[in-house]
C-alpha cells in the first residue's frame, strides 16, 4: 500500500510540475497577439408596397416590412515576415414580414410564410504584404431562412504595382445553396394537386459560381477610378416555387418556370473626384445582361459635402433602368404552349430612382466624448419604381476603434 | 455590349495618365469618402436592390447568391 501511494503521489507531483512556470522559457515561442482594429454595427428598417405581387401571379399587395442586423469585429496580426493578418468575423440577422409570403397559404394568417429571419454568420482572413504589393484572403460563409439554406465560399488576390498607384484584384466565390420547395397550397393537396406539385419536402440544389476581376487606378491627387467586372453563372432552382402564374388560355394555376441556368455579365465603372477642401463626388455605372434577355443601365451619383473636418453630408441620385427578361408575361397574358413563364415584377421591364440622404459625425475625442466610438452614420433611402412599388429604408451605423 | 466596350476604352484612356501620386500627397486620395468600393452604411440598401431588381454584381458589395434573390 505505501508503495502504491508513493506512486501515486510521484505520478501527481510530474502533472503539477507540467504546468509550472519556469523562470526562464528558451523555447522562443510566443504567443500570436491579436489586435482589435474596429467593430462596427449596421442596422436597417426596411418597409415596402406595391400591387404586382409574384406570389399571386403578378397582382396583389407587395407590401414587407423588413429589419436587418449585421456586426462586424476585425482583428490584425503581424507575422515574423511583416506581413499583415486581418481577421474579419460578421454576423447578420434579418427578419422580415411579408403580406404576400403570407399568400402561399391564405387559410392560415400570420403563417410561418408570412413571417421569416435569416441568419448569417461569415469569417473573413486576409494577408497583405506592404513590400511586395501582394494580398491573399479567403472567407466563408453560412446563411439559413426558413426555406433557404446556403453554403458559401471564396478567395481572392490582389498586386499593386506602379508605385501602388494600380490595383488588381481577383475574387472567385462559390455559393451552394439548397432551396426547400414550398408550393402554393391549392398545388400542394394530394386531391387537388397537379403532378409533382403534391410531392412535400423536397429541397432542391441552387448553385452561384462567381468571377470578380478588380482594377483600380489613381489618376492624380485628387481623382481615381475603378473598373469591376463580374462574370456570374447560377445553376439549379432558380424558379421560386411559390410564385405563381395565371394563363390566358387555361384556368388553372402554375407555379413559375424558368431555366435551370442564368449567366450573368455586369460591368461597373466607379470614379471619385475630390474638389476643393469640403466636396467629393462619387460616380458609379453599370452595364448588365444575362442570358434570360435581361439589360439593365444603373447611374448613382453621390456627394460627400464635408461641413466640418468631423461632419459629413451625403445627398445621392440612384437611377436603374431595365429590359424584361424573355420569359416575364403579366398576368394572365402567358400561354401554357410557352416552355417558361413567370410573373414576376422584379424581372419585368422597368425604371426606378432612388433619393437618398445621409448624415456622418466622426468627432476626433469620439462621439459624445465616448473615447472609442469613431463613428454614427444615418442614412435614409426612399425608392420609387415604375411598376408602383415603393420603399423607404433607414439606416444606422456605428463604428467603434 | 457597346456600352461596355466604351466603358473599358474610357477606363484604358484614363490609366494611360503618367502623373506619379507619391504617399505623402495622398491625403485626398486617402479619405475615407474616396474609397472605390460600396459603402458599409449602404450595405442593407443594396441588399434591397439585389431582390427587387434582375440586376446584380460589379459593384464591389455581394452580388448574389447565398440568398433567395436575384
Amino acid at each position: 500500500m505505501k508503495k502504491i501511494n508513493l506512486i501515486i503521489l510521484f505520478v501527481l507531483f510530474k502533472i503539477l510540475s507540467a504546468f509550472s512556470q519556469s523562470e526562464e522559457d528558451n523555447t522562443g515561442f510566443k504567443l500570436k497577439k491579436l489586435k482589435f482594429e474596429e467593430a462596427t454595427l449596421v442596422s436597417s428598417y426596411y418597409t415596402q408596397n406595391g400591387n404586382h405581387s409574384a406570389v399571386t401571379g403578378g397582382i396583389g399587395t407587395e407590401k414587407l416590412n423588413d429589419s436587418s442586423n449585421s456586426f462586424d469585429l476585425f482583428f490584425s496580426h503581424k507575422d515574423k515576415k511583416n506581413r499583415i493578418h486581418k481577421i474579419g468575423i460578421e454576423l447578420g440577422f434579418d427578419t422580415y414580414s411579408s403580406a404576400s409570403s403570407n399568400n402561399i397559404d391564405p387559410s392560415t394568417r400570420s403563417s410561418a410564410s408570412g413571417n421569416d429571419q435569416r441568419f448569417y454568420p461569415s469569417i473573413s482572413w486576409n494577408r497583405s504584404n506592404e513590400k511586395t504589393g501582394n494580398s491573399l484572403g479567403a472567407n466563408i460563409s453560412f446563411s439559413k431562412e426558413w426555406d433557404y439554406t446556403s453554403f458559401g465560399s471564396s478567395i481572392n488576390y490582389g498586386k499593386s504595382f506602379n508605385k501602388k498607384q494600380t490595383d488588381v484584384n481577383v475574387k472567385a466565390s462559390v455559393f451552394l445553396d439548397q432551396w426547400e420547395l414550398i408550393y402554393p397550397i391549392e398545388l400542394r393537396s394530394s386531391s387537388s394537386g397537379q403532378g409533382q406539385f403534391r410531392q412535400r419536402n423536397i429541397s432542391k440544389p441552387r448553385n452561384t459560381f462567381d468571377l470578380t476581376l478588380a482594377l483600380s487606378h489613381i489618376v492624380n491627387k485628387r481623382f481615381q477610378l475603378a473598373l469591376i467586372f463580374e462574370p456570374n453563372l447560377q445553376k439549379g432552382q432558380l424558379s421560386t416555387p411559390y410564385h405563381r402564374v395565371y394563363f390566358k388560355d387555361t384556368t388553372k394555376v402554375f407555379i413559375e418556370n424558368l431555366p435551370s441556368t442564368r449567366m450573368k455579365l455586369p460591368l461597373g465603372f466607379r470614379a471619385n473626384y475630390f474638389f476643393g477642401d469640403h466636396l467629393v463626388a462619387r460616380t458609379f455605372y453599370r452595364f448588365y445582361k444575362d442570358d434570360w434577355g435581361l439589360k439593365a443601365n444603373t447611374m448613382e451619383l453621390e456627394l460627400a459635402i464635408k461641413l466640418s473636418p468631423f461632419l459629413t453630408l451625403t445627398p445621392s441620385y440612384r437611377y436603374y433602368q431595365q429590359s424584361a427578361i424573355d420569359d416575364f408575361a403579366e398576368y394572365k397574358e402567358h400561354s401554357i404552349k410557352e416552355e417558361f413563364y413567370s410573373s414576376d415584377y422584379d424581372l419585368s421591364s422597368f425604371t426606378s430612382q432612388g433619393f437618398g440622404l445621409g448624415i456622418k459625425w466622426k468627432p476626433l475625442d469620439g462621439v459624445w466624448g465616448v473615447k472609442h466610438w469613431d463613428q454614427i452614420e444615418m442614412r435614409y433611402l426612399h425608392y420609387d419604381r415604375s411598376t408602383d412599388l415603393s420603399s423607404d429604408i433607414v439606416s444606422l451605423l456605428l463604428n467603434f476603434k | 455590349m457597346k456600352k461596355g466596350i466604351f466603358i473599358v476604352a474610357a477606363a484604358m484612356l484614363m490609366l494611360s495618365s503618367c502623373a506619379t501620386v507619391s504617399e505623402y500627397q495622398r491625403m485626398y486620395i486617402n479619405d475615407s469618402d474616396m474609397e472605390l468600393s460600396l459603402r458599409t452604411g449602404k450595405k442593407f440598401e443594396h441588399a434591397f436592390q439585389l431582390y427587387r431588381e434582375g440586376a446584380a454584381g460589379a459593384t464591389g458589395g455581394k452580388s448574389g447568391g447565398g440568398c433567395g434573390c436575384n
